[in-house]
Protein backbone atom coordinates (compact mmCIF):
# COMPACT_ATOMS: atom_id res chain seq x y z
CA UNK A 1 0.00 0.00 0.00
CA UNK A 2 0.90 3.74 -0.60
CA UNK A 3 1.67 6.72 1.36
CA UNK A 4 -1.04 7.85 -0.28
CA UNK A 5 -3.25 5.24 0.90
CA UNK A 6 -2.11 5.45 4.51
CA UNK A 7 -2.84 9.29 4.67
CA UNK A 8 -6.24 7.90 3.16
CA UNK A 9 -7.04 5.19 6.22
CA UNK A 10 -6.07 8.46 8.18
CA UNK A 11 -8.42 10.67 7.92
CA UNK A 12 -10.91 7.97 7.87
CA UNK A 13 -9.38 6.30 11.00
CA UNK A 14 -9.59 9.85 12.55
CA UNK A 15 -13.73 10.10 12.38
CA UNK A 16 -13.82 6.45 13.53
CA UNK A 17 -15.42 5.82 10.00
CA UNK A 18 -12.93 2.66 9.07
CA UNK A 19 -14.49 -0.94 9.86
CA UNK A 20 -13.95 -4.23 8.74
CA UNK A 21 -10.30 -5.43 7.29
CA UNK A 22 -9.17 -2.04 6.99
CA UNK A 23 -9.53 -1.02 9.97
CA UNK A 24 -7.51 -4.14 11.50
CA UNK A 25 -4.96 -2.99 9.03
CA UNK A 26 -4.56 0.55 9.88
CA UNK A 27 -4.50 -0.03 13.31
CA UNK A 28 -1.44 -2.88 13.42
CA UNK A 29 0.34 -0.04 10.55
CA UNK A 30 -0.15 2.39 13.10
CA UNK A 31 1.84 0.39 15.79
CA UNK A 32 4.84 0.34 13.02
CA UNK A 33 4.37 3.51 11.93
CA UNK A 34 5.69 6.40 14.08
CA UNK A 35 4.42 9.11 11.53
CA UNK A 36 0.96 8.15 11.25
CA UNK A 37 0.06 8.75 15.14
CA UNK A 38 0.67 12.59 14.81
CA UNK A 39 -1.05 12.78 11.29
CA UNK A 40 -4.30 11.27 13.28
CA UNK A 41 -3.92 13.13 15.98
CA UNK A 42 -3.86 16.52 13.24
CA UNK A 43 -7.05 15.00 11.43
CA UNK A 44 -8.65 14.67 14.72
CA UNK A 45 -8.07 18.50 15.48
CA UNK A 46 -9.27 18.93 12.22
CA UNK A 47 -12.53 17.43 12.74
CA UNK A 48 -13.03 18.95 15.97
CA UNK A 49 -14.10 21.80 14.08
CA UNK A 50 -17.62 20.24 12.96
CA UNK A 51 -18.06 20.29 16.70
CA UNK A 52 -16.69 23.62 16.89
CA UNK A 53 -19.21 25.33 14.91
CA UNK A 54 -22.30 24.34 16.70
CA UNK A 55 -24.17 27.27 18.26
CA UNK A 56 -22.84 27.47 22.22
CA UNK A 57 -24.84 25.22 24.61
CA UNK A 58 -25.76 26.80 27.83
CA UNK A 59 -24.29 25.14 30.73
CA UNK A 60 -26.84 24.44 34.05
CA UNK A 61 -25.88 26.35 37.23
CA UNK A 62 -25.81 22.73 38.53
CA UNK A 63 -22.77 21.43 36.14
CA UNK A 64 -20.79 24.52 36.68
CA UNK A 65 -21.17 24.82 40.81
CA UNK A 66 -20.71 20.92 40.65
CA UNK A 67 -17.16 21.24 38.19
CA UNK A 68 -16.34 24.23 39.73
CA UNK A 69 -16.56 22.78 43.52
CA UNK A 70 -14.81 19.40 41.97
CA UNK A 71 -11.93 21.23 40.78
CA UNK A 72 -11.82 23.43 43.64
CA UNK A 73 -11.37 20.14 45.78
CA UNK A 74 -8.84 19.33 44.11
CA UNK A 75 -7.35 22.48 43.62
CA UNK A 76 -6.38 21.99 47.48
CA UNK A 77 -4.76 18.51 47.33
CA UNK A 78 -1.34 19.13 45.19
CA UNK A 79 0.95 16.27 45.28
CA UNK A 80 4.43 16.87 45.20
CA UNK A 81 5.47 17.64 41.97
CA UNK A 82 2.57 20.23 41.45
CA UNK A 83 0.50 18.17 39.03
CA UNK A 84 -3.09 17.63 40.66
CA UNK A 85 -3.74 13.62 41.44
CA UNK A 86 -6.50 11.97 43.05
CA UNK A 87 -4.59 10.27 45.72
CA UNK A 88 -1.53 11.63 46.04
CA UNK A 89 -1.70 15.27 48.45
CA UNK A 90 -4.45 13.51 50.22
CA UNK A 91 -2.69 12.33 53.30
CA UNK A 92 -1.29 15.83 53.87
CA UNK A 93 -4.55 17.76 52.84
CA UNK A 94 -6.19 15.45 55.95
CA UNK A 95 -3.76 16.31 58.19
CA UNK A 96 -3.93 20.07 57.15
CA UNK A 97 -7.44 19.68 57.68
CA UNK A 98 -7.48 18.49 61.21
CA UNK A 99 -4.59 21.23 61.86
CA UNK A 100 -7.05 23.90 61.45
CA UNK A 101 -10.29 21.65 62.51
CA UNK A 102 -10.66 24.47 65.44
CA UNK A 103 -11.08 27.43 63.34
CA UNK A 104 -14.92 26.77 62.27
CA UNK A 105 -15.75 25.88 65.43
CA UNK A 106 -14.22 29.47 66.43
CA UNK A 107 -16.10 30.99 63.91
CA UNK A 108 -18.64 29.86 65.07
CA UNK A 109 -18.56 30.81 68.50
CA UNK A 110 -17.76 34.16 67.38
CA UNK A 111 -21.11 34.71 65.87
CA UNK A 112 -23.10 32.92 68.34
CA UNK A 113 -21.85 35.53 70.80
CA UNK A 114 -22.03 37.98 68.42
CA UNK A 115 -25.75 37.58 67.70
CA UNK A 116 -26.26 38.02 71.40
CA UNK A 117 -24.46 41.30 71.59
CA UNK A 118 -27.04 42.30 68.99
CA UNK A 119 -29.85 40.96 71.19
CA UNK A 120 -30.93 38.94 68.17
CA UNK A 121 -32.28 35.12 68.95
CA UNK A 122 -30.80 32.62 66.98
CA UNK A 123 -34.48 31.90 65.38
CA UNK A 124 -34.08 35.91 64.05
CA UNK A 125 -31.06 35.23 62.59
CA UNK A 126 -32.10 31.87 60.96
CA UNK A 127 -35.44 33.85 59.72
CA UNK A 128 -33.13 36.58 58.22
CA UNK A 129 -30.90 33.77 56.34
CA UNK A 130 -34.00 32.45 55.24
CA UNK A 131 -35.46 35.46 53.79
CA UNK A 132 -31.99 36.45 52.19
CA UNK A 133 -31.63 32.94 50.70
CA UNK A 134 -35.52 33.62 49.28
CA UNK A 135 -34.15 36.96 48.08
CA UNK A 136 -31.23 35.62 46.29
CA UNK A 137 -32.95 32.39 44.06
CA UNK A 138 -35.50 35.25 43.30
CA UNK A 139 -32.74 37.36 41.88
CA UNK A 140 -31.17 34.30 40.50
CA UNK A 141 -34.34 33.39 38.60
CA UNK A 142 -34.59 36.48 36.70
CA UNK A 143 -31.28 36.91 35.84
CA UNK A 144 -31.81 33.48 34.29
CA UNK A 145 -34.58 34.94 32.39
CA UNK A 146 -33.21 37.26 31.47
CA UNK A 147 -30.14 35.79 30.03
CA UNK A 148 -32.23 32.88 28.81
CA UNK A 149 -33.73 35.40 26.53
CA UNK A 150 -30.50 37.59 25.51
CA UNK A 151 -28.69 34.10 24.73
CA UNK A 152 -31.79 33.25 22.28
CA UNK A 153 -31.78 36.65 20.56
CA UNK A 154 -27.96 36.02 20.49
CA UNK A 155 -28.89 32.78 18.32
CA UNK A 156 -31.43 34.55 16.38
CA UNK A 157 -29.40 37.41 15.38
CA UNK A 158 -25.90 35.16 14.53
CA UNK A 159 -26.90 34.22 10.77
CA UNK A 160 -27.49 37.72 10.09
CA UNK A 161 -23.54 37.83 9.69
CA UNK A 162 -22.79 35.51 6.88
CA UNK A 163 -22.53 35.84 3.86
CA UNK A 164 -24.61 32.94 2.37
CA UNK A 165 -27.95 34.44 3.66
CA UNK A 166 -31.14 32.94 2.33
CA UNK A 167 -34.79 34.72 2.47
CA UNK A 168 -37.87 33.15 1.59
CA UNK A 169 -41.29 34.47 2.28
CA UNK A 170 -44.61 31.74 1.89
CA UNK A 171 -47.77 33.84 1.50
CA UNK A 172 -51.12 33.26 -0.02
CA UNK A 173 -52.66 36.52 0.12
CA UNK A 174 -53.29 39.49 2.54
CA UNK A 175 -54.74 38.86 5.57
CA UNK A 176 -54.28 34.64 5.19
CA UNK A 177 -51.77 32.90 7.28
CA UNK A 178 -47.91 34.31 6.22
CA UNK A 179 -44.45 32.46 6.49
CA UNK A 180 -41.26 34.63 6.41
CA UNK A 181 -37.57 32.55 6.97
CA UNK A 182 -33.76 33.34 7.03
CA UNK A 183 -31.26 30.44 6.45
CA UNK A 184 -27.96 30.30 6.71
CA UNK A 185 -26.57 26.93 5.04
CA UNK A 186 -22.85 27.71 6.33
CA UNK A 187 -24.18 27.88 9.71
CA UNK A 188 -26.85 25.21 9.74
CA UNK A 189 -28.91 27.99 11.28
CA UNK A 190 -33.32 28.46 10.21
CA UNK A 191 -34.90 31.22 11.46
CA UNK A 192 -38.32 31.75 10.60
CA UNK A 193 -41.73 33.76 12.16
CA UNK A 194 -45.39 33.08 11.34
CA UNK A 195 -48.27 35.38 11.41
CA UNK A 196 -52.02 34.54 11.40
CA UNK A 197 -51.64 30.56 11.36
CA UNK A 198 -54.38 29.13 13.82
CA UNK A 199 -52.86 26.80 16.01
CA UNK A 200 -53.10 23.22 14.51
CA UNK A 201 -55.71 20.92 15.55
CA UNK A 202 -55.27 18.22 18.32
CA UNK A 203 -52.93 15.45 16.99
CA UNK A 204 -51.83 17.37 14.66
CA UNK A 205 -48.97 19.47 13.77
CA UNK A 206 -47.54 21.77 11.17
CA UNK A 207 -44.53 20.66 9.31
CA UNK A 208 -42.26 22.74 7.01
CA UNK A 209 -40.02 21.49 3.97
CA UNK A 210 -37.35 22.16 1.97
CA UNK A 211 -37.53 21.25 -1.65
CA UNK A 212 -34.36 20.70 -3.56
CA UNK A 213 -34.77 21.13 -7.37
CA UNK A 214 -35.93 17.88 -8.61
CA UNK A 215 -35.89 16.11 -5.61
CA UNK A 216 -38.06 15.10 -2.47
CA UNK A 217 -39.18 17.53 0.21
CA UNK A 218 -36.82 17.53 3.27
CA UNK A 219 -38.36 18.28 6.66
CA UNK A 220 -36.86 20.91 8.02
CA UNK A 221 -39.69 21.28 11.21
CA UNK A 222 -42.21 20.47 13.10
CA UNK A 223 -44.16 23.70 14.79
CA UNK A 224 -47.09 24.66 16.17
CA UNK A 225 -48.29 28.41 16.71
CA UNK A 226 -49.53 30.23 20.06
CA UNK A 227 -52.88 31.27 20.51
CA UNK A 228 -52.29 34.47 18.57
CA UNK A 229 -51.28 32.41 15.53
CA UNK A 230 -47.73 33.74 15.85
CA UNK A 231 -44.95 31.37 16.22
CA UNK A 232 -40.80 32.37 16.19
CA UNK A 233 -38.45 29.49 15.74
CA UNK A 234 -34.26 28.97 15.34
CA UNK A 235 -33.44 25.67 14.39
CA UNK A 236 -30.39 23.78 13.27
CA UNK A 237 -30.84 21.79 9.76
CA UNK A 238 -28.40 19.36 8.29
CA UNK A 239 -25.25 20.65 6.59
CA UNK A 240 -25.86 22.64 3.39
CA UNK A 241 -28.36 21.53 0.78
CA UNK A 242 -29.58 24.04 -2.05
CA UNK A 243 -33.31 24.37 -1.69
CA UNK A 244 -35.29 25.92 -4.43
CA UNK A 245 -38.17 25.90 -2.58
CA UNK A 246 -40.09 25.49 0.98
CA UNK A 247 -43.61 24.73 1.99
CA UNK A 248 -45.91 24.01 4.85
CA UNK A 249 -47.92 21.41 5.29
CA UNK A 250 -49.96 19.64 8.14
CA UNK A 251 -49.01 16.66 9.30
CA UNK A 252 -50.13 13.95 12.41
CA UNK A 253 -48.26 14.96 15.16
CA UNK A 254 -44.72 14.27 15.22
CA UNK A 255 -44.26 14.96 11.84
CA UNK A 256 -43.97 12.41 8.52
CA UNK A 257 -41.01 11.55 6.28
CA UNK A 258 -43.13 12.90 3.02
CA UNK A 259 -46.02 15.32 3.13
CA UNK A 260 -49.26 13.69 3.83
CA UNK A 261 -51.39 16.55 2.50
CA UNK A 262 -51.05 19.28 0.26
CA UNK A 263 -48.89 22.63 1.23
CA UNK A 264 -50.87 25.51 2.15
CA UNK A 265 -48.00 27.99 2.24
CA UNK A 266 -45.32 27.95 -0.75
CA UNK A 267 -42.08 29.99 -1.85
CA UNK A 268 -38.91 30.17 -2.96
CA UNK A 269 -35.83 30.80 -1.51
CA UNK A 270 -33.25 33.31 -2.90
CA UNK A 271 -30.29 35.15 -1.45
CA UNK A 272 -31.05 37.89 1.57
CA UNK A 273 -29.27 40.41 -0.52
CA UNK A 274 -28.60 41.91 3.04
CA UNK B 1 -24.06 31.24 29.14
CA UNK B 2 -22.59 34.77 29.33
CA UNK B 3 -24.02 35.21 25.78
CA UNK B 4 -25.35 38.72 27.22
CA UNK B 5 -21.62 39.52 26.59
CA UNK B 6 -21.14 38.15 23.35
CA UNK B 7 -23.63 40.17 22.11
CA UNK B 8 -22.11 43.18 23.95
CA UNK B 9 -19.06 42.57 22.14
CA UNK B 10 -20.39 41.71 18.98
CA UNK B 11 -22.53 45.18 18.97
CA UNK B 12 -18.47 46.66 19.25
CA UNK B 13 -17.25 48.33 16.34
CA UNK B 14 -14.08 46.43 16.39
CA UNK B 15 -15.91 42.97 16.19
CA UNK B 16 -18.30 44.29 13.09
CA UNK B 17 -15.22 45.43 10.85
CA UNK B 18 -13.64 42.51 11.55
CA UNK B 19 -16.65 40.72 10.47
CA UNK B 20 -17.14 42.41 7.57
CA UNK B 21 -13.51 43.09 6.07
CA UNK B 22 -11.51 40.07 8.27
CA UNK B 23 -7.86 40.84 6.76
CA UNK B 24 -5.48 38.80 7.39
CA UNK B 25 -3.91 40.39 9.75
CA UNK B 26 -6.40 41.41 11.82
CA UNK B 27 -7.05 37.20 11.90
CA UNK B 28 -3.72 36.99 12.34
CA UNK B 29 -3.43 38.57 15.50
CA UNK B 30 -6.94 37.55 16.94
CA UNK B 31 -5.44 34.14 16.45
CA UNK B 32 -1.99 34.90 18.32
CA UNK B 33 -4.14 36.94 21.26
CA UNK B 34 -6.30 33.62 21.70
CA UNK B 35 -3.05 31.08 21.66
CA UNK B 36 -1.95 33.61 24.44
CA UNK B 37 -4.79 33.37 26.40
CA UNK B 38 -5.06 29.59 26.48
CA UNK B 39 -1.31 29.53 27.12
CA UNK B 40 -2.00 31.54 29.90
CA UNK B 41 -4.29 29.85 31.20
CA UNK B 42 -2.51 26.64 31.37
CA UNK B 43 -0.04 27.50 33.01
CA UNK B 44 -2.04 29.43 35.61
CA UNK B 45 -3.65 26.03 35.88
CA UNK B 46 -0.45 24.21 36.42
CA UNK B 47 -0.15 26.42 39.52
CA UNK B 48 -3.33 25.39 40.72
CA UNK B 49 -4.95 29.02 40.26
CA UNK B 50 -8.85 28.98 41.32
CA UNK B 51 -9.62 31.81 38.74
CA UNK B 52 -8.42 30.04 36.07
CA UNK B 53 -11.05 27.09 36.95
CA UNK B 54 -13.75 29.35 36.63
CA UNK B 55 -12.31 30.87 33.58
CA UNK B 56 -11.53 27.62 31.73
CA UNK B 57 -14.86 26.43 32.73
CA UNK B 58 -16.42 29.47 31.31
CA UNK B 59 -14.83 29.61 28.40
CA UNK B 60 -15.15 25.92 26.96
CA UNK B 61 -18.32 24.62 29.02
CA UNK B 62 -20.39 25.41 25.82
CA UNK B 63 -18.74 24.63 23.04
CA UNK B 64 -18.33 21.25 24.63
CA UNK B 65 -22.15 20.78 26.00
CA UNK B 66 -23.41 21.41 22.67
CA UNK B 67 -20.80 18.97 21.03
CA UNK B 68 -21.38 16.29 23.56
CA UNK B 69 -25.36 16.58 22.88
CA UNK B 70 -25.11 16.42 19.52
CA UNK B 71 -23.07 13.13 19.83
CA UNK B 72 -25.33 11.51 22.72
CA UNK B 73 -28.39 13.26 22.30
CA UNK B 74 -29.66 13.68 26.08
CA UNK B 75 -28.37 16.26 28.89
CA UNK B 76 -27.88 13.76 31.92
CA UNK B 77 -24.80 12.16 29.83
CA UNK B 78 -23.85 15.50 27.89
CA UNK B 79 -23.30 17.25 31.06
CA UNK B 80 -21.10 14.06 32.50
CA UNK B 81 -18.59 14.27 28.99
CA UNK B 82 -18.47 18.16 29.82
CA UNK B 83 -17.40 17.75 33.89
CA UNK B 84 -15.06 14.87 32.91
CA UNK B 85 -13.25 16.82 29.49
CA UNK B 86 -12.96 19.96 32.55
CA UNK B 87 -12.23 17.89 35.56
CA UNK B 88 -9.50 15.84 32.19
CA UNK B 89 -7.25 18.92 31.75
CA UNK B 90 -7.45 20.47 34.96
CA UNK B 91 -5.81 17.70 36.41
CA UNK B 92 -3.86 17.12 33.34
CA UNK B 93 -2.91 20.39 31.96
CA UNK B 94 0.29 18.89 30.53
CA UNK B 95 -1.20 17.00 28.48
CA UNK B 96 -2.01 19.90 25.97
CA UNK B 97 0.59 20.53 23.23
CA UNK B 98 0.07 24.16 22.18
CA UNK B 99 2.02 22.98 19.03
CA UNK B 100 -0.76 20.31 18.30
CA UNK B 101 -3.47 23.09 18.41
CA UNK B 102 -6.11 25.30 20.18
CA UNK B 103 -6.81 24.17 23.20
CA UNK B 104 -10.22 24.32 22.41
CA UNK B 105 -9.79 21.38 19.87
CA UNK B 106 -7.97 19.23 22.05
CA UNK B 107 -11.10 19.80 24.13
CA UNK B 108 -12.99 18.85 21.53
CA UNK B 109 -11.49 15.55 20.57
CA UNK B 110 -11.24 14.55 24.04
CA UNK B 111 -15.28 15.22 24.48
CA UNK B 112 -16.15 13.29 21.57
CA UNK B 113 -14.56 10.44 22.26
CA UNK B 114 -15.66 10.09 25.27
CA UNK B 115 -19.71 10.66 24.11
CA UNK B 116 -19.31 8.11 21.39
CA UNK B 117 -18.42 5.81 24.34
CA UNK B 118 -21.41 6.63 25.87
CA UNK B 119 -23.29 6.70 22.63
CA UNK B 120 -21.71 3.56 21.78
CA UNK B 121 -22.32 1.67 25.09
CA UNK B 122 -26.22 2.53 25.38
CA UNK B 123 -26.47 1.68 21.83
CA UNK B 124 -28.28 5.18 20.80
CA UNK B 125 -28.62 5.62 17.11
CA UNK B 126 -30.79 9.05 17.09
CA UNK B 127 -31.02 10.41 13.67
CA UNK B 128 -29.18 13.54 13.10
CA UNK B 129 -32.19 15.19 12.94
CA UNK B 130 -33.47 14.55 16.31
CA UNK B 131 -30.04 15.13 18.13
CA UNK B 132 -29.90 18.75 15.75
CA UNK B 133 -33.61 19.00 18.10
CA UNK B 134 -31.89 18.28 20.76
CA UNK B 135 -29.61 20.69 20.65
CA UNK B 136 -32.24 23.64 20.57
CA UNK B 137 -33.52 22.15 23.68
CA UNK B 138 -33.31 25.56 25.91
CA UNK B 139 -30.75 24.68 29.06
CA UNK B 140 -32.13 24.60 31.74
CA UNK B 141 -31.35 26.70 34.70
CA UNK B 142 -28.44 29.37 34.21
CA UNK B 143 -26.48 30.77 37.33
CA UNK B 144 -25.68 34.30 37.11
CA UNK B 145 -22.01 34.29 35.44
CA UNK B 146 -19.11 36.21 36.50
CA UNK B 147 -18.27 38.72 33.76
CA UNK B 148 -15.97 37.61 31.16
CA UNK B 149 -12.83 39.00 30.18
CA UNK B 150 -12.27 39.94 26.62
CA UNK B 151 -9.60 37.41 26.06
CA UNK B 152 -12.00 34.56 27.05
CA UNK B 153 -15.15 35.89 24.41
CA UNK B 154 -12.28 36.86 21.84
CA UNK B 155 -11.44 32.97 22.34
CA UNK B 156 -14.59 31.43 22.22
CA UNK B 157 -15.26 33.66 19.17
CA UNK B 158 -11.97 32.56 17.32
CA UNK B 159 -12.58 28.91 17.49
CA UNK B 160 -16.13 29.22 16.51
CA UNK B 161 -15.57 31.38 13.27
CA UNK B 162 -12.49 29.74 12.43
CA UNK B 163 -14.34 26.43 12.49
CA UNK B 164 -17.17 28.13 10.68
CA UNK B 165 -14.84 29.19 7.75
CA UNK B 166 -13.10 25.76 7.81
CA UNK B 167 -16.21 23.88 6.96
CA UNK B 168 -16.84 27.03 4.01
CA UNK B 169 -14.03 24.52 2.05
CA UNK B 170 -16.05 21.36 2.72
CA UNK B 171 -18.92 20.77 0.24
CA UNK B 172 -22.28 19.87 1.20
CA UNK B 173 -22.20 15.98 0.52
CA UNK B 174 -18.80 16.11 2.10
CA UNK B 175 -20.00 17.71 5.34
CA UNK B 176 -23.09 15.61 5.63
CA UNK B 177 -20.75 12.48 5.44
CA UNK B 178 -18.81 13.82 7.79
CA UNK B 179 -21.21 14.54 9.98
CA UNK B 180 -22.68 10.96 10.20
CA UNK B 181 -19.64 9.76 10.94
CA UNK B 182 -18.53 12.73 13.56
CA UNK B 183 -21.81 13.13 15.30
CA UNK B 184 -23.55 9.80 15.02
CA UNK B 185 -20.45 7.65 15.32
CA UNK B 186 -21.16 5.75 11.73
CA UNK B 187 -18.46 3.70 10.42
CA UNK B 188 -17.99 3.77 6.54
CA UNK B 189 -20.37 1.01 5.39
CA UNK B 190 -22.87 2.63 7.71
CA UNK B 191 -22.87 5.88 5.88
CA UNK B 192 -22.98 4.34 2.98
CA UNK B 193 -25.88 2.37 3.67
CA UNK B 194 -28.07 5.33 5.31
CA UNK B 195 -27.16 7.86 2.39
CA UNK B 196 -27.28 5.20 -0.51
CA UNK B 197 -24.42 6.00 -1.89
CA UNK B 198 -21.51 3.50 -3.28
CA UNK B 199 -18.79 2.92 -0.08
CA UNK B 200 -16.29 4.38 -2.20
CA UNK B 201 -18.35 7.76 -2.80
CA UNK B 202 -18.31 7.91 1.25
CA UNK B 203 -14.72 7.22 1.39
CA UNK B 204 -13.44 10.29 -0.88
CA UNK B 205 -16.29 12.44 0.53
CA UNK B 206 -14.93 11.88 4.21
CA UNK B 207 -10.92 12.03 3.10
CA UNK B 208 -11.65 15.06 0.98
CA UNK B 209 -13.88 16.59 3.61
CA UNK B 210 -11.26 16.10 6.29
CA UNK B 211 -8.06 17.00 4.11
CA UNK B 212 -9.80 20.37 3.32
CA UNK B 213 -10.48 20.76 7.27
CA UNK B 214 -6.91 20.17 8.10
CA UNK B 215 -6.05 22.56 5.64
CA UNK B 216 -7.68 25.54 7.76
CA UNK B 217 -8.49 23.69 11.00
CA UNK B 218 -5.30 21.81 11.51
CA UNK B 219 -2.23 22.49 13.10
CA UNK B 220 -0.39 22.98 10.01
CA UNK B 221 -3.59 25.23 8.78
CA UNK B 222 -3.76 27.56 11.47
CA UNK B 223 -2.94 30.58 10.30
CA UNK B 224 -3.82 30.06 6.64
CA UNK B 225 -5.92 32.90 4.85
Amino acid sequence: MTNHNWEDLAALHAVDALDGEELQVFEARLEQDAALGPLVDELRMSASALGASLSEAVPSAGLRERTLARMSGRAANPSKDGAPSRGAGGEAAGQYRSGIAWVPWALAAAFAALSLGLGLSRQDALEQLAQTEADRDTVTEQLATAQEQLATLDSLLAPLHDTDLQFASLEQAADQPAMRMLWSPSRGRLVFAVNRLPSAAPGRTYQLWGIPAGGDPVSLATFDTDEAGNALELRSTMAATSFAASAVTEEPAGGSAQPTTPPFLVGNWGAAGL
Amino acid sequence: MHTDLVSVVRATDAYQVRRVTSPPERASARRNQSESFERDLIERIQRRDDRAAAELFDTYAGTLLALARAVVGNDEDADEIVEDTILHIWENPGAWKPEKGALGKFLSVFARSRALDRRRKSERRLTLRDERAAVEEPGTVFEPQRILSPEEVLTQNELRDSAIEALGQVSDLQREALELAYFQGLTQTEIAERLGAPLGTVKSRLRDGLLALRSRFGASGEGAQ
